[in-house]
């Protein structure tokens, strides 16, 4: 209340005093209850173009100014009820919550040591430029954490978004899908949809793979010429679309995993990662399926256990022995599913001619006699020779086609060729934020928050465009979520970011 | 005399009357970064602080307008009497302010003491009720320490003492003095206030300023000033893009070459047809 009392001494000579801003006296804060909340309309008619010192001019300015200044000397002033007390720690740069979290706390903020903790960019919302801009749109804005990038062998699994399904379906918040692709409005459409389709087909190839020992044998083979059909070999034709049915089986054994990943994390009382960063190259799983004799386990590693979790040896036969071994009882709708799928397993017994093949001679000349057939137009004068013709006979022979076949320069995509070296740091650039969109903020999980809309780059006005090598670095390590770059000019945010391009081919010359 | 706290080279305005001051009284306009109290969830209008551009605070402290000052550290004096005080004043206002509610209660009661008259009137004709049980509340009204208005101050609350910032040498707050680009844009910006000019921040029309007639509030800017060193290359694609740009959104592209004499050279550019 008085100021003099409460000025500190003068530490220097030469030390100037910042003057207090305004205090609010408590008829102020108390009149501030029944002030305006709406901003005023701009509507002092068009800009103009030269000054020309009439009155009615000044008029307008007076005007304009004396808004802006009633705007900007308002103060803050809030309900006590609805405010949260925090304390700052310098030394660790988090504020630790002492009430509980309001609202707010559905999309800010991570505990750590049992403690509710936010950045200070969170709590104090005032100076980092673009975390307030994107703040005041509407965004929930996070920050990036590299821990949880993905390794190349984590996104051909595709874990995350397995992961996050399993979190969905539990909750029943959302339907199972975890892209909100159809959201997205055009200008951040992923530039690559051919990117995205071989993306897809990976995931399904590969996730079969850890569920390979549960599968019934006869299965194995069709799989392993599904491997084979992406290399475009003659083979004789095995119907690609067997797929998606083979999917689904291992997809869910696939949840189950990642489901225990995330408990180990919350056992560990830390929310702030959702994902753990395993090497899976690394990590052996034991093969508990009932055939398997081998059923003596290993203490896990030390360094893979959460901090309060112990573990020991244990031969894990009596339990296998309780194992439910019954068959799965299907119900009428899932028996039709499969049904409908059977279809599209292209069996090779099913094949008449393959049927009246005695042995492997014959099952083999068959195969010969189709190849053959197949290229019957092929004259060998032509085929059998170091140098044959650009193209088959029975390829379609589109204008495209051909082109793809002669061009010595491959296109290339920024988030292809990365390899170790490249993804070692180079220059300063770093991904700051995640950003994902309002109208997500309902259903937006701190724990497991999906799919970010973009991700940010914060870079100022005069530092250089990012280099290829960054710039490839920065886009692998987003992934599939696109990356923006917000330039800050004192003050000002601008954004921008590379869109993937290829050329289009002109067909009609 | 005004004070501006400057951190890693930015300038920073916390008062509204001394952000008034430099737009009315030195055409120093500056830019609102903060969230506006009345609208936090929008950025069409923006609050305190106003950032400086560099050139600004310089011109500040040149002309002696306002002293440049590192902002003041975190008081090293003991915390928790710091936040016990707080505390007190706290308390000192809730019995200030559940006075005041008190009052205001009462002074709407007496004002509406005709009409409730009237309504008590026309009830004793029906129904007898009691009328105690208002009269009761009325003594002693509600008002929970959650219902009690705090200010989240904008400003530091406290007077606080600074170091003055030395802005002829360079150093990790001020990291502009000595910088060539600085100096050149400092020269321009000077010369174009002289003559009386508004500047703003021009990047977003690829420029260094842009040169308003008058407050920008009201006016349009002519020129997109463009600061180029009196001995540099000028590109000839470069002159195309920003004389092009400049025409599109009806500016005219300035080029300001600071002279050894101290004077600055303009050379305006605009697009026209053979005649």
């Amino acid at each position: 209340m008085e100021p003099a009392l409460e000025q500190p001494q003068q530490p220097e000579p030469q030390a100037v005093l910042v003057p207090a801003g305004r205090v609010l006296s408590s008829e102020e804060l108390f009149a501030a209850r029944s002030r305006d909340q709406k901003l005023p309309l701009r509507s002092h008619g068009q800009k103009v173009f030269l000054p020309d010192g009439s009155e009615a001019q000044e008029e307008q300015l007076q005007l304009c100014r004396q808004e802006l200044w009633t705007l900007l000397a308002e103060e803050r002033v809030e309900r006590r009820g609805s405010l949260v007390t925090a304390e700052w720690s310098p030394q660790h740069g988090v504020v630790t919550l002492k009430t509980f979290a309001g609202k707010f706390w559905q999309t800010m903020g991570f505990s750590e040591g049992g403690q509710q903790r936010l950045y200070p960019e969170e709590a104090v919302y005032l100076l980092e430029c673009v975390f307030s801009h994107l703040k005041r749109l509407g965004y929930v804005v996070r920050r990036f954490q590299p821990g949880l990038v993905q390794s190349p062998y984590e996104r051909q699994l595709n874990l995350e978004s397995s992961s996050s399904e399993k979190w969905h379906g539990k909750r029943k918040r959302r339907n199972s899908s975890p892209r909100p692709a159809d959201k997205k409005p055009k200008a951040l459409e992923n530039p690559l949809p051919e990117a995205d389709g071989t993306h897809e087909d990976q995931t399904t190839s590969v996730q079969s793979a850890p569920d390979q020992n549960s599968r019934s044998l006869e299965e194995k083979p069709q799989e392993a010429s599904h491997k084979n059909n992406p290399e475009g070999s003659n083979q004789p034709p095995e119907s690609p679309s067997q797929v998606p049915g083979q999917a689904e089986h291992p997809g869910r054994t696939l949840k189950e995993g990642g489901g225990s990943c995330s408990t180990a994390m919350d056992d560990n009382g830390n929310d702030r990662a959702c994902k753990p960063r395993w090497d899976f190259e690394k990590i052996a799983f034991p093969n508990m399926a009932c055939d398997r004799p081998h059923t003596l386990l290993l203490t896990p590693a030390p360094e893979l256990l959460p901090g309060n979790v112990t573990a020991r040896e244990i031969d894990a036969a009596p339990w296998c022995q309780k194992l439910n071994q019954r068959k799965e009882k299907l119900s009428r709708r899932e028996k039709e599913q499969q049904r409908g799928t059977t279809p599209f397993r292209n069996d090779v017994n099913a094949d008449p001619e393959v049927r009246r093949c005695t042995s492997w001679r014959a099952y083999k000349e068959l195969l010969q006699r189709r190849w053959q057939r197949k290229t019957w137009n092929c004259p060998p004068n032509l085929w059998d020779q170091p140098v044959t013709p650009l193209l088959n006979p029975g390829q379609p022979a589109s204008p495209a086609t051909v082109l793809q076949q002669i061009s010595l320069l491959q296109t290339t995509h920024l988030t292809e060729g990365i390899d170790g070296r490249l993804l070692e740091k180079s220059g300063d650039m770093e991904i700051s934020f995640d950003i994902y969109q309002a109208d997500s903020v309902s259903s937006f999980r701190k724990n497991d928050p999906g799919r970010p809309y973009a991700r940010m780059c914060i870079s100022g006005f005069d530092e250089p465009v990012p280099d290829l090598r960054t710039l490839k670095r920065l886009s692998f390590q987003s992934g599939d979520v696109p990356l923006i770059f917000a330039l800050v000019d004192h003050g000002d945010i601008a954004f921008y970011s590379f869109r993937d391009f290829t050329l289009p081919v002109d067909l009609a010359h | 005399m005004l004070v501006v706290e400057v951190k890693a080279g930015q300038a920073l305005v916390w008062s509204a009357e001394a952000a008034r001051t430099l737009r009315e009284r030195l055409g120093v306009g500056g830019r609102p970064v903060g969230s506006l109290a009345r609208g936090p969830r929008q950025n069409a209008r923006l609050g305190l602080p106003l950032l400086l551009l560099p050139e600004e605070a310089r011109l500040l402290a040149e002309i002696g307008a306002a002293t440049l000052v590192t902002a003041p550290r975190r008081e090293s004096g003991p915390q928790a009497q710091a936040a016990a005080a707080y505390r007190r004043e706290q308390e000192a206002g809730f019995r200030e302010q559940r006075a005041l509610a008190a009052e205001a209660r009462q002074k709407r009661l007496k004002d509406l003491a005709e009409h409730i008259a009237r309504g008590r009137a026309k009830k004793q004709r029906g129904p007898p009720e009691s009328g105690q049980g208002e009269e009761g509340a009325g003594l002693q009204p509600p008002f929970p320490e959650t219902a009690m208005l705090v200010q989240l101050p904008t400003a530091r609350p406290r007077p606080a003492w600074a170091r003055p910032l030395d802005w002829h040498h360079p150093s990790p707050d001020w990291p502009h003095a000595g910088n060539p680009a600085h100096e050149l844009r400092y020269r321009v910006y000077k010369d174009l206030w002289e003559r009386g000019y508004f500047l703003t921040s021009g990047g977003k029309f690829g420029g260094d300023f842009l040169v308003y007639p008058g407050d920008p509030l009201r006016y349009h800017a002519h020129f997109v000033a463009q600061c180029c060193a009196p001995g540099d290359p000028l590109p000839l694609p470069d002159l195309v893009c920003a004389g092009r740009l400049g025409t599109n959104v009806r500016k005219t592209l300035l080029l300001c070459s600071p002279q050894p004499d101290g004077s600055v050279a303009y050379t305006s550019l605009h697009w026209a047809g053979l005649p």
